[in-house]
């Protein structure tokens, strides 16, 4: 029971992370690879909006987002956009995302240094007791905001012309082209929501753990949720996320500890062997 | 086709200059603001006797990158005890020069560094407070070199080693850390059933292999033992598992980040037992992170600012203050230490660096801001190590263990 409690409040942040990536996958055919980095800046720039200006917790997180995605979006513009404009494969653009997150780390623990940081206005820290079980309020909370950042992106890619325009992009960017899109524009918006969500999954992961540079590497298990759901496939990327995290607190406490990331990888290996497109991907993207 | 590929591999070299590019930017930054150029300059008279510039002490350790916070509060303690000792004359009439290396924490720079400081700087002796991988990397290069290091951070056994004599330490190493603590709680506070949580990396293994032979030593049981990595930064699930054993103690045997959080876990999932831990526990990241998880926790610590009630400690720490308008702490102290015990053995050995070790070795019960120190053989310190617990967000002293 409280193993699933733990996987349930961090699997939806695993998810936020698949979300974004899932859409900037999608669209551009980008595997970046500086995903986690994406968000950990997140995380970082929390600190300094709540620790430097005083900002409480909630509005410090579309602070950070905001924040965060003009940084990805300039980010896109600088490296990834020249390169597909002159049509390198996508082998090189990954390559580039890789020189990405050496540049990220090391510019992260320049202006904040290496060492775990704390936020001074967090969600709630009390532990409830429910049925003689604890339930602490901050998973509580995470799960819920995380939650609903899923759903404000569903809605917005659902029921907004943006939002359609985002689809339609990631679904054939070249007849999105023809039917008027300015895919350029659109591309720097799925970028900039991709560094939104990484943003609040940062602060997230920040407030469960602590802020710091290496946060990535938690955040880098979001890649494995949006594989496991089926890359580049919406709510796959959610159950994904949901899957990994219990799956890896259950693997655990059954096996072995010392076996605690080789167990969820092993998981994702086997779901991959049966479903080569993922638990919900419905076919594997052409080229 | 054939351009096809020629633009990818084109392409990847461009990528990979500007990855060497980056990695390059680093270095020349880091290496900026190290150590003022040579100013000797002698011109090269062959009959002149030996230059009578100032006496070179080398101080190594990562000034950058996630090893750096225990680099840079240990440089301020070298550099304060440098100005004292310079203040009072020098060392036999010589002023003293510190010449600064950056390790990064990496092996490969260390040993680059330790060959710079040697050959092209001339150093006499080093004062370190490199971590474990970036000190263990060096030691077969300091025995080349034949230059003394004292090593002030790295608390892992296998650095300071018979046969290896050119490393001797001022700090207790992490047997002796893990050790206090052990008998702490089985002698002192009388607990029967003990469980670890092990970062599962050389650091966390070198506390928990001596914590666990202590405790069975003692006659008390270790009933749960759980593994885990730093990385992963949830640890319910191992909680758990330790809670349903019902233990009285758990040793935290890690980093203050995830020691911190597993304290803040522990009671997320209703875990009772007294939280234990060596040295880290006292940094203010631990207490930080873990929040009101962190109080009651018992940890040794090698330096417990007041605990010796010594005059020289008194004035150390209102120097430092004065100095840098904060506290010292253990890293600042034990470098201050060194560098201080590192002039003494100097002047003995007239600035010598073949002699130095053993002027080293003649220090007995020196007085030191951390205790009264002597070396033994092999080159580690005896001197009493301290209990502490968190009291109130403050760490607050418990009991001294040992001479």
């Amino acid at each position: 029971m409280i193993y699933l409690l733990a996987g349930l409040a961090v699997g939806p942040v695993y998810s936020l992370v698949a979300l974004g990536f899932s859409l900037v996958y999608r669209a551009t055919g980008l595997m970046n690879f500086a995903q986690g980095q994406f968000v950990a800046l997140g995380a970082l720039v929390g600190v300094t909006v709540i620790n430097r200006l005083g900002l409480p917790y909630v509005p410090s997180l579309f602070v950070a987002a905001l924040v965060t995605a003009a940084v990805v979006v300039a980010l896109d513009r600088l490296t990834f956009r020249p390169m597909r404009r002159l049509g390198r494969p996508m082998l090189n653009q990954a390559i580039a995302s890789i020189g990405l997150v050496i540049l990220l780390d090391q510019a992260a623990i320049l202006t904040w240094g290496a060492q775990p940081l704390t936020y001074r206005s967090t969600p709630p820290k009390e532990i409830l007791e429910l049925f003689g079980f604890p339930v602490p309020l901050e998973q509580l909370f995470v799960f819920v905001v995380a939650v609903c950042a899923m759903a404000a992106m569903h809605l917005f890619l659902k029921y907004t012309s943006l939002g359609r325009a985002m689809r339609a992009v990631a679904d054939d960017p070249v007849a999105a082209r023809l039917m008027g899109i300015r895919v350029d524009q659109v591309t720097a918006l799925v970028n900039g929501c991709n560094g939104a969500l990484a943003a609040v999954a940062g602060m997230l992961f920040a407030s469960l753990y602590y802020a710091s540079y290496d946060l990535a590497a938690v955040a880098i298990k979001g890649f494995a949720a949006a594989v496991l759901g089926g890359l580049g496939n919406l709510p796959g990327a959610m159950v994904g996320g949901l899957i990994l995290g219990v799956a890896e607190s259950y693997g655990a406490v059954l096996v072995s500890s010392q076996y605690r990331d080789a167990i969820a990888i092993a998981f994702l290996i086997a779901v991959l062997l049966v479903r080569p497109e993922g638990l919900l991907g419905l076919r594997l993207r052409k080229g | 086709m054939r351009l096809h590929t020629g633009a990818k591999v084109a392409a990847t070299l461009a990528v990979l200059t500007v990855l060497l590019g980056a990695s390059g930017c680093g270095q020349s930054g880091t290496q900026a603001p190290q150590a003022a150029p040579a100013k000797q300059a002698a011109p090269a008279t062959p009959a002149a006797p030996a230059p009578q510039g100032p006496i070179r002490v080398g101080y190594l350790a990562a000034l950058s990158g996630g090893a750096a916070s225990f680099g840079e509060p240990a440089k301020e303690g070298v550099q304060l005890a440098l100005e004292e000792i310079n203040a009072a004359g020098g060392i036999g009439g010589q002023k003293v020069e510190l010449v600064i290396g950056d390790d990064k924490g990496d092996p490969t720079v260390s040993v680059q560094e330790l060959q710079r400081l040697t050959q092209k700087e001339k150093v006499a002796a080093i004062v370190s407070a490199s971590i474990s991988t970036a000190e263990m990397a060096r030691m077969d290069a300091l025995v080349k070199e034949k230059i003394v290091e004292i090593v002030t951070v790295s608390a892992d056994p296998r650095v300071v080693v018979a046969g290896k004599p050119y490393a001797l330490r001022n700090e207790i190493n992490s047997d002796v850390f893990a050790g206090t603590v052990a008998t702490y709680a089985v002698k002192n506070l009388g607990f029967k059933r003990l469980a670890m949580m092990v970062l599962n990396d050389a650091y966390g293994k070198s506390l928990a292999t001596p914590f666990a032979a202590r405790v069975k030593e003692l006659g008390a049981e270790l009933v749960a033992q759980e593994s885990y990595e730093a990385a992963s930064k949830d640890y319910k699930d191992l909680l758990v598992k330790i809670k349903a054993a019902n233990p009285d103690a758990l040793m935290m045997a890690g980093l203050a980040g995830d020691t911190a959080l597993i304290a803040k876990q522990a009671r997320e999932v209703g875990l009772k037992a007294v939280l234990m831990g060596a040295n880290v526990q006292s940094t203010p990241q631990f207490r930080d992170v873990a929040g009101p998880a962190a109080e009651g926790t018992v940890f040794s610590v090698a330096y417990m600012p007041g605990a010796t009630g010594s005059a020289t400690e008194k004035q150390f720490i209102e120097n430092y203050r004065k100095k840098y308008n904060k506290e010292p702490n253990t890293y600042a102290a034990h470098a201050y230490d060194a560098m201080h015990m590192l002039a003494r053995a100097l002047q003995k050995a007239g600035g010598k660096p073949e002699q130095v070790r053993a002027a080293l070795m003649e220090l007995k019960d020196f007085p030191g801001v951390t205790g009264t120190m002597s070396l033994n053989d092999t080159g580690e310190v005896a001197k009493p190590a301290y209990v502490a617990t968190i009291a109130g967000g403050q760490v607050k002293y418990v009991a001294t263990i040992g001479k």
